[in-house]
């Protein structure tokens, strides 16, 4: 097995696109190295953004987006001031993912390009209306994180393709965002399931102006619900309405039976956090509220 | 086939060097090529963290760690704590709070104490807590290794040793 370290995304990107070799990117390699211990992933050469200042960064740009380099380590982000200020939801996620050494070394950008259902970052992202920019030597082009993902460890990368960039939107007005997720272990074990959302509230505080929920580690792959917009956009709030629209979203779900959990209790797990998240993000957008009627 | 490649870390303050194909991992090199053998591994998963040392001063599982991304970086195993006389503050308070049975895990976990106390001198319990969840231990139930860190950071001697 070859290995590169290129200085600068475009070698990465030249490196990527040459045919010959079997090439895979490696970021932290907390993913990687086991599927190559495991035989599951055999690269011929392996091209290595771990150490590319160019990927580490957390900014936000002139239409208020934050924009993250892919390769960014999940401690940084959690420990990112700008991040905490910005998306505390993201940097709280970030907390509780793993352990110290997992995100010492793990990558946002790698968690991503695995595509592991059960990965953390992907519903709450999905829940932010996350997009990423994708790099090759053909040029670059930006994805929602809902076409990113397309199956079981699958997404929409072309093989001469790098993850460069995560871009989360400016929060809405009135808006707060929550991450849930059950576990065996209070951390490191990956979650049974994770359930995040964003709720956004009218100029009253009372009623829902947005809703996007989404749901991770039950199925194949992480899964924005269809029922939460239509079900709470323009309702006024209450903790039935919230309940009831917690349910709708797990009936919806994709779940799978497998030995760490029957597909009824994943079902009934992701209602319960549901309902836990929605109250939490919904606590959040009245208190992002409150100066602005007081 | 592909040439093996040559790397230079440094590994307790000693630059070290070894011939390594591109997917072996850190634990491997340490313990197989350098003798480093306080470095334990377990699982391979990232979940035990018995094989957790520092990378940089971040504590890093060297189970998942390429060796090549140790390259012209700075590796600090459980060998290189203690001084020529004393042991290390973190293993004196481990010791005197029997924070260890079986003893598998300490490395490990003394590492991930020197990474949390490094960045946070004075944690709260639940600093500890949260910084070791890493790192699993099977004998010991926690109690006594929360409260030896605690000690460590507090700079509190035993009775016994009195003084200075």
């Amino acid at each position: 097995m070859e290995y590169v370290e290129p200085r600068s995304l475009s070698e990465a990107c030249d490196a990527l696109s040459d045919e010959r070799s079997d090439a895979k990117v490696l970021a932290g390699g907390v993913a990687l190295s086991i599927m190559m211990r495991w035989g599951l992933v055999k690269p011929g050469r392996l091209i290595s953004i771990r150490y590319l200042e160019e990927l580490r960064y957390a900014r936000v740009d002139n239409h208020q987006a934050l924009r993250i380099g892919a390769a960014t380590t999940h401690r940084e982000i959690e420990t990112s001031s700008l991040i905490r200020e910005q998306q505390p939801a993201l940097a709280e996620m970030e907390r509780r993912l793993a352990s110290v050494q997992v995100r010492n070394s793990g990558t946002l950008g790698g968690n991503l390009c695995h595509a592991d259902s059960a990965a953390d970052p992907a519903p709450l992202l999905l829940a932010l209306d996350a997009s990423v920019v994708l790099a090759s030597v053909r040029g670059r082009r930006t994805l929602s994180l809902k076409e990113f993902f397309r199956g079981y460890l699958t997404t929409a990368l072309a093989p001469d393709e790098i993850l460069a960039e995560i871009v989360i939107p400016a929060q809405p007005p009135r808006s707060g965002a929550a991450y849930m997720k059950h576990s065996t272990r209070n951390a490191v074990d990956f979650p049974f399931a994770g359930v995040a959302t964003q709720v956004s509230l009218s100029t009253d505080a009372a009623s829902c102006a947005g809703a996007r929920l989404a749901v991770g580690a039950v199925g194949p792959t992480p899964r924005l619900s269809e029922s939460i917009p239509r079900l709470l956009d323009g309702r006024l709030l209450s903790e039935p309405v919230i309940g009831e629209a917690a349910t709708a979203a797990s009936l919806e779900v994709e779940v799978a039976d497998d030995a760490s959990g029957s597909a009824e209790y994943r079902r009934h797990l992701v209602a319960v956090l549901a309902r836990r998240a929605l109250t939490q993000a919904w606590e959040r957008a009245r208190a992002a509220a409150a100066p602005e009627r007081s | 086939m592909s040439a093996l490649l040559p790397l230079r870390l440094t590994v307790n303050g000693r630059t070290r060097e070894a011939l390594v194909d591109a997917g072996r991992s850190l634990v491997d090199v340490l313990r197989d090529d350098l003798g480093l053998t306080g470095t334990k591994v377990n699982c391979r998963l990232g979940e035990c963290g018995t094989c957790t040392v520092l990378l940089d001063g971040r504590n890093v599982h060297a189970c998942l760690t390429l060796a090549v991304h140790a390259n012209g970086r700075n590796v600090t195993t459980i060998e290189g704590l203690a001084g020529e006389e004393r042991l290390h503050p973190i293993q004196q308070a481990f010791v005197e709070h029997h924070a260890l049975q079986c003893g598998y895990c300490t490395p490990g976990m003394i590492l991930s104490a020197k990474a949390l106390l490094d960045e946070t001198p004075r944690p709260t319990r639940r600093e500890i807590q949260h910084g070791l969840t890493g790192n699993l231990c099977r004998c010991t139930g926690y109690e006594q290794i929360i409260e030896a860190v605690a000690a460590a950071a507090h700079g509190v001697r035993s009775p016994k040793e009195g003084g200075s």
